[in-house]
């Protein structure tokens, strides 16, 4: 039976939660750390019908015998790097049983629409336990971008570790804006390097360089530092509660509970490296993380970025979702025959 | 033991070459349709070498205890879409005990290279049996951009089939010019569209008609037209492929298969089909043994359809397109 593309209506979305809702009970099968109230119809049709409030989304759903098969909704924004285009965890479902090939299809129908208003980013998140997805969007030419992972603090074996020499360890608080701010550098430098490249703004750094100094006073963040001769040279900073109601946290909302705290960002200056010191900072914080009774830490890392895609694994943590991303010649817009 | 990773030289030729042999070596275990030459460390150095003198040419290779354990070797262009970097199927190889990490730090100092000088499109060729190293280059945000892929004749069954009704299925002539030329505009538009996008710049697309026309007149071409009402409604072509010194997909008796189009209106009529059993039959009937071919995997017409007739992927084009911001936008 033939299968009918159409574009995506506010009376599609109790269908599309039912086949999120599905597809998150497999997910859960192989990643049980996901939580696990998105196995509810009712749950996954709000995190859709929340996708779909957005101004700028669009989105499409495949139909055989009038009954939904698959969907798609993406959402676009302008980052300081590109118009881009994205698919959210919960901005995609197929039924059991059906072929990669309609996703694909879809695809090329969400991405039309995209391209067309000159969103030439186009990124999607997908679980990491959707195999046949991510093969599906490689082949039409999606790479890894971003792997976000869990780790499952309550078997988690922390080790004793000395401080390295010379060094202090400490939480950081009201008055280390400076310090925290100092290190900022380390992510966008590693950011910008081969083999990511990504550009960042001279005025993007600045704010970049801000936002790591707030969080000295910010109880929304626990962050440690180290300290040599009075000069921070690393940090890592975890996040207890998400910016804005889970609910709304488009990236999050479906690897997070409330039991879950996020591993925001780490830095290390390269001229102290090797000698343990984000090791050291990590372990504390996840030390501490248990003992305030979160269960699960959620971290995320560039995959391009092999300092971080080398470091992270080694904690335990397991990939949960990836971000899959494809980028489109601009010059389409003018040269397609 | 540290690895050592050092600027490609014309002396490190002969270690690249003993590694790729070993490399098409474990290939050919997957893939016995590959060619078995290639397995000779001196016809493996003289495809490296081959890479090495091209004058636009950079590269890396990781030694460990002074030996090499990995090389990439790239050479760049300008398209006319964008300023490129290639890695072609002899351009890399790694000992079979090295983790593909290897080829990701190879390839990070030599996509620097590129970005430096303005290339921002990177595409490197990878054998389809070395799955470790296409997703290690996944994990960079390597997609998957075409499919090379090869039919074995000796095994193949080509079933009788019928032409469409009202369509003529024949060879095309000297004097069909006008009718391959009608048909030069299919693939490149489909190239453009969802999900591919790929550009062909105004400029070109007088260069293909004239390129698709002289097909008829060509002697190393075998040509077959699709004709209804004396319209051209679909072609295919054969040539064959020759054994050159970087070819690692080409072995004796090898025919390449192109241009194979049905303009929009006439598809689902099955005409692709009769003119590729056709034309295969025909290449079988002179002797061919592996047919080569090659498609755009976002191009879903056509992955979706030239796996139904039996050919086996053999290797891959991954891209990367970096955002050519990144030549002012970034901290230092």
């Amino acid at each position: 039976m033939k299968i009918e593309y159409l574009p995506f209506t506010k009376e599609m979305i109790p269908e599309a939660g039912q086949l999120l809702a599905k597809r998150h009970i497999c997910n859960r099968q192989v990643l049980p750390l996901l939580p696990v109230r998105y196995e509810e119809a009712e749950d996954a049709s709000n995190a859709v019908e929340n996708l779909w409030q957005s101004q700028l989304r669009n989105g499409y759903a495949a139909f055989r015998n009038g009954e939904m098969l698959a969907y798609l909704i993406g959402d676009f924004e302008n980052q300081s790097w590109a118009r881009s285009g994205y698919v959210y965890l919960p901005g995609y479902a197929l039924a059991g049983g059906e072929s990669v090939a309609v996703l694909q299809d879809l695809y090329a129908l969400l991405g039309e629409d995209w391209v067309r208003r000159g969103i030439f980013s186009h990124n999607l998140y997908i679980s990491a336990a959707d195999n046949d997805v991510i093969q599906g969007l490689f082949t039409i030419g999606f790479g890894q971008e971003r792997v976000d992972a869990l780790l499952d603090l309550r078997t988690l074996e922390i080790p004793r570790l000395d401080e390295p020499e010379g060094m202090i360890i400490r939480r950081a608080g009201r008055g280390d804006e400076d310090y925290l701010g100092s290190v900022a550098y380390v992510m966008t430098n590693a950011l910008s390097s081969a083999p990511y490249w990504l550009p960042l703004t001279p005025e993007s750094t600045s704010a970049w360089k801000e936002r790591w100094a707030s969080r000295a006073d910010d109880e929304e963040w626990m962050v440690w530092m180290a300290l040599e001769k009075d000069k921070a040279v690393g940090t890592v900073a975890f996040l207890f509660q998400h910016p804005t109601p889970l609910e709304q946290d488009a990236e999050a909302q479906m690897l997070a509970s409330a039991i879950t705290l996020t591993l925001g960002t780490a830095a290390t200056r390269p001229e102290v490296r090797g000698r343990g010191i984000a090791n050291i900072l990590t372990w504390r914080g996840l030390e501490q993380a248990r003992k305030d009774e979160f269960d699960v830490c959620l971290v995320n890392w560039i995959g391009p970025n092999l300092l971080a895609s080398r470091y992270w694994p080694r904690f335990g943590f397991q990939p949960a979702a990836y971000r899959l991303s494809k980028q489109i010649n601009p010059m389409i817009a003018w040269a397609k025959g | 033991m540290k690895i050592n990773c050092l600027p490609f030289t014309n002396e490190m030729v002969s270690d690249a070459g003993r590694l790729l042999a070993k490399r098409h070596k474990r290939n050919r275990e997957q893939l016995p349709w590959l060619p078995a030459r290639f397995e000779d460390p001196e016809v493996a150095a003289k495809a490296v070498e081959v890479l090495w003198k091209e004058k636009s040419k950079s590269g890396y290779a990781a030694f460990r205890d002074g030996q090499m354990v990995a090389y990439l070797i790239g050479e760049t262009t300008t398209d006319p879409w964008g300023r490129a970097g290639y890695v072609y199927l002899p351009g890399y190889a790694a000992a079979e005990s090295e983790s593909p990490r290897m080829i990701q730090d190879l390839y990070t100092l030599l996509g620097d290279d590129w970005v430096k000088r303005g290339y921002f499109d990177h595409y490197l060729y990878l054998s389809a049996a070395d799955a470790d190293v296409i997703a290690a280059l996944f994990d960079l945000g390597f997609g998957k951009e075409r499919v090379d892929a090869l039919m074995d004749f000796r095994s193949l069954t080509i079933p009788d089939v019928e032409e469409p009704a009202g369509v003529t299925i024949r060879r095309a002539v000297s004097g069909d010019n006008a009718h391959l030329g009608s048909l030069s505009n299919v693939i490149f538009r489909a190239l453009g569209k969802a999900p591919y996008w790929h550009p062909t710049v105004p400029e070109d697309w007088d260069d293909l008609h004239d390129g698709w026309s002289e097909l008829a007149d060509d002697k190393e071409w075998t040509v077959w037209l699709a004709l209804e009402n004396e319209e051209a409604l679909g072609t295919i072509g054969f040539r064959p492929e020759l054994e050159e010194d970087t070819q690692m997909l080409a072995s004796p008796q090898t025919i390449y298969l192109s241009v194979a189009a049905t303009k929009p209106q006439a598809r689902g009529r099955g005409i692709n089909t009769v003119l590729t059993w056709r034309g295969l039959e025909q290449v079988r009937q002179e002797g061919y043994e592996i047919c080569y071919t090659n498609w755009i995997s976002p191009n879903l017409l056509a992955s979706r359809f030239w796996p139904r007739f039996g050919f086996k992927d053999v290797a891959y084009r991954l891209a990367k397109k970096v955002n050519p911001m990144i030549a002012w936008a970034k901290d230092e």
